[in-house]
């Protein structure tokens, strides 16, 4: 537990005692972007709910590479620990029209307006905040406009693992075609063999055309957290004091935001909550 | 004053200072859906025409019997689903299923008197009489968390089946870089939903939801035990008004049970 000492220390700084400001955050997702009606899911493959909206309010659509932190809409803008202290995670819970495995992670690094098209190297960059030493950060390709109907395949061209390695070159995986290139698919880029994380990207490339220009970006998460609702109108929730993974710590300035694994196509509305505390 | 350590907690649970109960009766409902049975609960409260501040003494209200820290809590569900106890802040009626252009009756809101921030207060449509069979969206314009006024929250599906009948919370979701709602000014629907009917806005605070995950059984909720985030919540202030909000695994809400709370 780290800086939260037992049970009895987290009992009194989630009541207010000790410094712990209590911050109990509770969200939605509506199966909406900007007004309308979001793209259906795939089953079994994952979407980004960053540009949903619900409350907190939406993300926009990155265009160059950033770094989002808890100031950028699209997160949830939670507040950070103060004198000194850190935040934790102690529970959470989400409920939903459909069934699926919500995951809450801190968005690192974005990038938008690649091409579906090119089949050179695109340029990522960017330098990381938080998680710098990489352990644990996953990438994965976002698509902001839908891409083209030919199925190609796509990897991390250039990137620097968790030892500070540099040049490092990913498996390839699908892009494009049918499940691979509609609005708010998640492509996840696996990294080469040996590897357990990204310290940063410098470029990624598709093998061939999709046909279609459209949109697409690449993110750099550390996920936190898993959240898996088994039915529609059920919920799940996490006991973080005394279950697997521990007690996640938020980072200072951590963009909050969730992924989204479907059981079906109907796209999600979520309510949860996240209980959090500071020591 | 917090809870010292877990003796104090377990104390308090023995011996919570107070027990809220609370009785949702039969309620048809859409799986996954949220529902605001505020005037079909028991004992039922009243549907809001003027633009008021509900508190504890307001017929409807759980209360908390001057306590402030929720510990714990109970829930007997027919069908698995999730019960959401909130604080209603602020909420009126009277608004049209069919009239198109922005509805300023009974609005604005009354001004938040718990919350006061705005930050993580949640904006719903209750509808009080079923609207029309017709889907249509709908938008509001609120002032958010910092003030500023003249927000348009983005649209959301009102009217139809699954989002017209009684007592169905439609959400709001916010525009970018909101976090709250302070007050609404308008709501305005694109198109007629065919029927007037009767819904309002309630502005309200989640407190914490409680999880039944078994049908016909009772689930104890809390830190220790599980199925309740937060395990702990603290009120603003001794009079809220207390209120369960209800989603269903089923085509069915009934769950009674109770709040735990305490004071700290």
């Amino acid at each position: 537990m780290a800086a939260i000492a037992d049970l009895s220390a987290l009992i009194n700084r989630a009541t207010g005692g000790n410094s712990g400001t209590p911050d109990n955050l509770f969200f939605h997702k509506q199966a909406r972007i900007a007004g309308a009606a979001a793209t259906a899911n795939i089953a079994g493959r994952p979407a980004s709910l960053w540009r949903y909206d619900g409350q907190p309010g939406p993300g926009a659509v990155p265009t160059t590479v950033a770094i989002p932190d808890n100031t950028t809409a699209g997160g949830l803008l939670q507040a950070d620990a103060g004198g000194g202290r850190d935040k934790w995670l102690y529970s959470a819970f989400a409920s939903g029209l459909v069934a699926g495995t919500l995951i809450l992670y801190d968005r690192l690094l974005h990038i938008g307006g690649l091409s579906g098209t090119s089949a050179s190297t695109q340029t990522v960059g960017g330098t990381l905040t938080r998680y710098t030493d990489g352990v644990g950060n996953v990438a994965w390709a976002e698509i902001y406009t839908i891409i083209g109907t030919t199925a190609t395949t796509v990897k991390l061209s250039d990137y620097t693992n968790q030892a500070g390695t540099d040049n490092q070159v990913g498996s390839l995986v699908a892009m494009g075609g049918t499940g691979f290139r509609e609005v708010t698919r998640i492509i996840d880029l696996p990294l080469a063999a040996g590897d357990n994380g990204i310290r940063d990207i410098d470029s990624v490339q598709l093998t061939a055309t999709t046909g279609t220009v459209g949109d697409w970006g690449v993110t750099i998460g550390h996920p936190l957290a898993y959240i898996g609702i088994g039915t529609p109108g059920g919920a799940g929730w996490r006991d973080f004091s005394t279950g697997m993974p521990g007690i996640p710590k938020i980072e200072p300035g951590a963009c909050l935001a969730f992924r989204w694994t479907p059981n079906t196509v109907t796209a999600p509305e979520i309510f949860g909550a996240l209980s959090m505390l500071e020591a | 004053m917090a809870l010292a350590d877990f003796a104090a907690y377990r104390d308090a649970l023995r011996a919570p200072h107070s027990d809220s109960l609370f009785n949702i009766g039969s309620t048809t409902a859409a799986a996954g859906r949220w529902y605001a049975p505020w005037a079909t609960l028991a004992p039922a409260g009243a549907v809001p025409t003027s633009a008021v501040v509900p508190t504890s003494a307001t017929l409807g209200a759980n209360g908390s019997e001057g306590n402030n820290g929720v510990i714990g809590g109970r829930v007997n569900a027919m069908n698995p689903g999730v019960v959401l106890l909130c604080d209603k802040l602020s909420h009126q009626g009277g608004l049209s299923g069919v009239t198109t252009g922005a509805q300023t009756t009974n609005l604005p809101t009354a001004a938040l008197t718990r919350y006061t921030s705005a930050v993580g207060v949640m904006c719903m449509l209750n509808v009080y009489t079923q609207i029309g069979t017709t889907a249509t969206t709908v938008t509001v314009s609120y002032t958010n968390q910092a003030g500023t006024g003249g927000q348009t929250s983005p649209a959301v599906v009102i009217g139809g089946t699954g989002f017209r009948e009684v007592p169905r919370a439609i959400l709001i979701p916010l525009a970018a870089g909101d976090t709250g709602f302070q007050s609404v000014e308008s709501v305005t629907i694109a198109a007629t939903t065919g029927t007037a009917g009767n819904f309002g806005v309630t502005l309200f605070k989640p407190i914490t939801a409680m999880i039944a995950d078994e049908q016909h059984g009772v689930a104890v909720c809390g830190l220790i035990s599980g199925r309740m985030v937060p395990g702990f919540a603290e009120l603003d202030g001794t009079d809220p008004c207390l209120f369960m909000m209800a989603m269903s695994q089923s085509t069915n809400i009934m769950a009674a049970g109770a709040v735990l709370l305490t004071e700290w």
